[in-house]
């Protein structure tokens, strides 16, 4: 048989043997894999089945019997219908009449106070000052 | 030598590899096939077996967040003694003995029944007690999962809630009417078994992936409702009575706040109920006469119709006449010159029937029917039903059917029916259809629930009027329901019970209805209980019970006197 016969199939056996072993491989990777899967969804299943007994056991233990004996272990009591002690009530009183504009003590409705006279801000401007003295006289002028 | 060697031999080798090659093409194309078209099935037909993730059961919440239904697990155990070797047996017996808390000689008789391919070790075993023998990993054990739903208030909500049968299948109220949302979809994966029974997913498309039902957020609060069943529960027995109602709505948007029944259930122990009539939410699905509490309702189709004004008057002389039929004034006496608001507060029958001859038969009916009555309100509740009112066209109605309709007599409603009129009255007029799921919750996300107006029954200017004229009413002629304090609008009703021979006078259904607190009214109450032995009128029976639940609410939420 001559070398290049040889060398034909040689590489025919090579190209056949390397097939055969990618199937094999894939073949055997996704059979690891579905089982790698098979083991997650079972795990998948198990928490999923913890949940819901968790989340029934949580239930259980805020069911309204239950609060209502610790809180009566805690000293506390559900009162009456008719227990009125703890129903918020308001009081009304009379607000006291506003003081007049006048007044050397009012400064309730003006948000700038204006400085008394006798005190005046000598870090204020010049147009700050000429307008508190000015505010100042008309008060003396039209004054009850 | 003979060239004719040389010639077949290279004939075969020629053979030869054509046939690999043929083999190596195969092999490269299927390769190329499962590498390029991953969705394509597997071939294996035969062997393919669905695997199955249970579904959880939907939870249902209240409005305060609180669980008041859970689904939670049980296990049936057994266990195959076949398959068990003498030293599995020994080691197992103390094992499951300990587990399932039973006598060891008794477990290791079940484990000796050598011949047995099955034998029950326990059913209804709780979820903790299953992981346990689940660990011991044993492949001689069968186990089976199922759930079973909790109800950790025991029979709080007991006709709202439902129940689930053995089936698996949601009976009555909620669990009913939302069974397919509640239910979800159970988990399957398909593919192949191995050689050690485990199963093997093949494909993508071979997973569907579990989806637990949709958990349910009620309107409904269970503080609200423990307080209505207590409040319920302490009038039947103050009173003798054989059954009642209770219902609080929002007022605004009709949400159920509470709904109590009486007789009741434990849902979680359905099977040992005394009558069936137990399971039945008589609040939708029981029918009654109501009585006065029907009289707001005249005076408001009348006022709408214009054919009276809220100051008018007219001359009670104790009886008028209605289709041939005579109807008089419970106390039988003549008023003299009554006004509207007097109709209330004295709860005239006479004044309601004066009022529904000026609407006439049509009018009458067009408004009754805009508040609701004789229809089904809607709610989302199984097994609603609509009521029953004659109106003119019916082959049995009669004149003076509207003249006992006026006062609530003839006609047959459910307890919703009432209370969602009476919405509408503290609503501005705007009929709500009642609802009791706010929203629902899943994986995919949570869809909140929307109030459903229906329909102006009213205007509000009528609406406004008649809930003046029911404070009124309640503060002069009814005491008993005053909240101290507070303003409420509120109607009490004496209804007889039918039979066959006509009205019985000691069987009555005493009720009171109402709303506040004003200006700004935040509840509706219905008060209900049939057959009293303890007091007759529904002044008597139910307006403390409807004070005293009105008084609960203004101070479970906080609301101050005087303001809402």
């Amino acid at each position: 048989m001559d070398p290049r016969t040889l060398a034909y199939f040689g590489v025919m056996l090579v190209l056949i043997w390397l097939a055969g072993w990618l199937f094999l491989h894939q073949a055997s990777e996704v059979a690891s894999y579905a089982h790698e899967i098979n083991a997650l969804m079972q795990r998948k299943e198990r928490l999923h089945r913890e949940l819901v007994v968790l989340r029934a056991e949580v239930a259980l233990l805020g069911s309204l019997s239950r609060l209502q004996e610790t809180g009566t272990e805690w000293g506390y009591q559900l009162p009456s219908a008719s227990d009125q002690q703890r129903i918020l009530r308001l009081e009304m009183h009379t607000v006291a009449a506003a003081p007049s504009l006048s007044s050397h003590d009012d400064r309730a409705h003006d948000a700038e106070t204006p400085k008394p006279e006798s005190s005046p801000n000598l870090d204020e401007g010049l147009w700050q000052t000429l307008r508190h003295k000015g505010a100042a006289l008309a008060d003396g002028l039209f004054a009850p | 030598m003979d060239t004719a060697q040389p010639l077949l031999q290279k004939r075969r080798l020629v053979w030869l590899a054509g046939v690999l090659a043929t083999a190596g093409v195969f092999l490269l194309v299927r390769l190329a096939w499962w590498q390029l078209t991953p969705r394509v099935e597997l071939p294996f037909p035969m062997e393919s077996q669905p695997d199955r993730m249970r579904a959880a059961r939907g939870n249902i919440f209240d409005a305060t967040g609180h669980l008041i239904v859970a689904s939670t697990l049980e296990y049936e155990v057994g266990v195959s003694p076949k398959l068990l070797s003498e030293a599995q047996r020994k080691e197992l017996a103390p094992q499951l003995a300990a587990i399932l808390g039973r006598d060891v000689a008794q477990v290791a008789d079940i484990l000796a029944q050598r011949e047995a391919e099955y034998m029950l070790l326990g059913r209804n075993l709780p979820a903790h007690v299953g992981r346990q023998i689940e660990e011991l990993e044993a492949e001689a054990f069968s186990i089976e999962v199922s759930f079973r739903r909790v109800y950790p208030d025991g029979s709080l909500a007991a006709s709202v809630l439902g129940f689930i049968d053995g089936d698996e299948q949601g009976q009555y109220g909620l669990e009913r009417y939302y069974d397919r949302a509640l239910r979800g979809v159970d988990g399957r994966w398909y593919g192949v078994r191995d050689s050690w029974g485990e199963l093997i997913m093949m494909s993508v498309s071979g997973y569907q992936p579990v989806e637990d039902g949709a958990d349910l957020v009620l309107t409904l609060d269970r503080n609200v409702q423990a307080a209505a069943e207590r409040i319920l529960l302490e009038g039947i027995q103050h009173n003798k009575a054989t059954a009642g109602n209770v219902l609080v709505l929002d007022a605004d948007t009709g949400a159920v706040l509470a709904m109590a029944n009486y007789p009741t259930y434990d849902p979680g122990r359905y099977g040992e109920v005394e009558s069936l009539e137990h399971f039945i939410n008589t609040s939708v699905s029981a029918l009654y006469e109501p009585g006065s509490v029907l009289k707001p309702l005249t005076l408001a189709a009348a006022l709408e119709a214009k054919v009276i004004r809220a100051t008018d008057t007219y001359d009670d002389r104790g009886e008028i006449i209605v289709g041939e039929q005579r109807i008089m004034n419970s106390d039988r006496r003549a008023h003299g010159l009554t006004t509207m608001t007097q109709i209330l507060e004295k709860s005239l029958n006479v004044g309601a029937a004066h009022v529904a001859t000026l609407l006439g038969p049509t009018r009458f009916y067009e408004m009754m029917r805009r508040f609701g009555l004789g229809e089904a309100t809607g709610i989302d509740l199984a097994l609603e039903v609509p009521g029953l009112m004659r109106v003119p066209g019916d082959s049995t109605w009669h004149m003076s059917d509207m003249g006992t309709n006026s006062f609530g007599q003839g006609i047959s409603v459910t307890p919703i029916q009432v209370a969602s009129a009476y919405v509408a009255l503290a609503n501005e007029g705007m009929l709500m259809r009642p609802y009791l799921v706010s929203a629902f919750r899943s994986a995919k996300g949570e869809q909140s629930v929307s109030p459903f107006p229906l329909r102006q029954a009213v205007s509000p200017e009528v609406a406004e009027t008649v809930t003046a004229m029911l404070v009124e009413a309640l503060e002069k002629g009814m005491q008993r329901a005053v909240v101290p304090g507070y303003r409420f609008a509120g109607k009490s009703g004496t209804a007889g019970i039918p039979d066959q021979e006509g009205y019985r006078t000691d069987d009555i259904i005493a009720s009171f209805v109402g709303y506040g607190p004003m200006p700004d009214p935040r509840f509706v109450i219905l008060v209900r209980f049939d057959r009293p032995r303890e007091g007759y009128w529904g002044v008597e029976v139910a307006a403390p019970e409807f004070s005293k639940l009105a008084t609960f609410l203004v101070d479970y939420y906080g609301i101050p006197p005087g303001a809402s």
